[in-house]
């Protein structure tokens, strides 16, 4: 069992490391006091569309392109990928929360194991080159915890969906077992996306989502707000 | 039908001017500046082909030479017609350092079935200012032709001295992704995107509080406005009139372009004692 990359993943992908996920709600906050997404039903939508049509064509296309960039060794690869992010995340709050988390994960991984992948990568952060998002620091340590990409990309599909379902029962609010339903219900779009993610054609990385996007951009007006995105 | 369009713009002793322009059918160049006191160069695409047809590639080249300062316009809505292979924009937009361009064209309808694939690249030096907008309508709302079109794609890439600052890849394939989804249209029939970048000193945050203002204004609309990532903002817009958006953006444009948004000069306040005087 020594050195099995379960361990490693779990680690990896657990909605409740202190990394910060849980003061993100990614337009959710806004959808729920404008009453779009009011019960458990407009929540299954939300999360569903959220999963299928935006996640799928941008972070977790860059958990797997970063994934890739670092079988490679490829650090400049690396560095134009998160560049990418940071170009195609127009939400500022959207943007800003992808590099606080993604700098916060380095900081939980990088201490325990030195690579030289990391090093150049955080040098590159430093020298502002790169911003360090999330979903390219969560690809890189899949990679150098020796987990295999489709089981990277499922526990990223299944720890964003925890992380939505989670807001949605505070929220909204939903009953726990409302929120543990729609997780069951998931199971089956998170294997097929996961699947998707990996035929995904480069040329549709990234595609926008103008009406997640334009609740992520209200959202830095919302009079009160719990949560910072 | 491969068409071509290629413009260059200069700028010499203070004035913009157009130093070449080169097209094939169906483009045309017209010099629409109006007033003599205003140094800027206004150049108006104009086409004798209502749209694109299948089959068709437009390449497109605009260089704007060290200072200069260019704005383009479009001259009527842009139609994809019905397509089974599909059509094919490249736009290629060069600027020196110290140039301005902005373009706001019309909006694009997309007929039942049209195919469209965009491909826009900018390159951007220091000091430069861009201001790009896109709108995309649902297609032939009032025949009853609402969403039909097959797949409409444009990627734009903004690069500030070879680093891509900003990308934005719309893609919509109604068939495959219903438009009232939520998170896409959410029962909207247009939506609108309007980037402004300056890569200059100037901070634009007093644009941004303008803008909000202009946009606020307008009824019907369901909109976002957010800083990018550098010096500049991204506006997001949906709504059910082509018309109401590019008029929007247009006054969004008018009042960038015009640089009068920078606060006024404080009036100093009148001291009291002078007043008293008066009172006396």
């Amino acid at each position: 069992m020594k050195n099995h990359y379960l361990t490693s993943l779990l680690h990896l992908s657990d909605p409740t490391l202190p990394i910060g996920g849980f003061s993100h709600s990614n337009g959710l906050e806004a959808y729920v006091q404008q009453g779009t997404v009011y019960d458990a039903v407009s929540a299954d939508s939300f999360i569903r569309s959220m999963l299928a049509n935006n996640i799928k064509y941008n972070d977790a296309a860059f958990v797997r392109l970063a994934y890739e960039a670092a079988s490679r060794q490829d650090v400049s690869e690396l560095i134009q990928l998160d560049q990418e992010c940071t170009a195609l995340k127009s939400p500022k709050e959207i943007r800003q929360a992808s590099m606080k988390l993604g700098v916060r994960l380095l900081k939980i991984f990088n201490r325990q194991t030195d690579h030289q992948l990391v090093e150049h990568f955080e040098k590159a952060i430093l020298e502002k080159e790169a911003a360090g998002h999330y979903c390219i620091t969560f690809g890189l340590y899949a990679f150098l915890l020796h987990v295999p990409v489709k089981e990277a990309l499922l526990a990223f599909y299944y720890s964003a969906a925890v992380g939505m379902v989670t807001n949605c029962v505070k929220l909204i609010p939903l009953g726990q077992l409302d929120g543990q339903n729609i997780l069951f219900r998931l199971h089956p779009l998170l294997e097929q996306l996961t699947e998707e993610t990996f035929d995904l054609r480069r040329e549709l990385v990234g595609v926008c989502n103008i009406g997640f996007d334009i609740h992520c951009m209200q959202h830095e007006h919302l009079y009160s707000r719990l949560y910072m995105s | 039908m491969i068409s071509q369009l290629s413009i260059v713009a200069g700028f010499r002793e203070k004035k913009s001017y157009l130093v070449d322009a080169f097209f094939t059918r169906p483009f045309r160049v017209a010099n629409v500046g109006q007033y003599k006191t205003d140094d800027d160069l206004y150049l108006m695409v104009m086409s004798s082909s209502p749209g694109l047809l299948d089959n068709d590639q437009y390449a497109i080249s605009i260089k704007l030479e060290a200072g200069a300062r260019l704005q383009l316009q479009s001259q009527a809505y842009q139609r994809l017609y019905r397509m089974q292979t599909g059509a094919i924009q490249n736009m290629k937009i060069m600027l020196e350092p110290g140039c301005a361009f902005s373009y706001v064209p019309h909006p694009v309808v997309p007929h039942q079935n049209s195919k469209f694939e965009g491909h826009t690249t900018i390159y951007l030096q220091e000091g430069c200012e861009l201001l790009l907008s896109e709108i995309i309508t649902c297609g032939r709302k009032h025949s009853g032709e609402a969403f039909l079109f097959t797949s409409f794609q444009n990627l734009t890439e903004v690069y500030y001295k070879q680093k891509l600052i900003l990308k934005d890849n719309v893609l919509l394939q109604p068939r495959q992704v219903p438009p009232g989804t939520i998170g896409q249209w959410e029962g909207y029939t247009h939506q609108g995107t309007l980037v402004y970048l300056n890569t200059g000193e100037q901070p634009v945050q007093v644009y941004l509080e303008k803008v909000q203002q202009i946009v606020a204004a307008e009824k019907g609309v369901f909109f976002g406005l957010s800083q990018a990532a550098i010096n500049g903002f991204v506006l997001r817009i949906l709504g059910h009139g082509g018309e109401q958006l590019f008029n929007c953006f247009k006054r969004v444009q008018g009042a960038i372009w015009q640089n009068n948004l920078l606060p006024e000069a404080p009036v100093p306040a009148k001291s009291k004692a002078p007043l008293l005087v008066q009172q006396v």
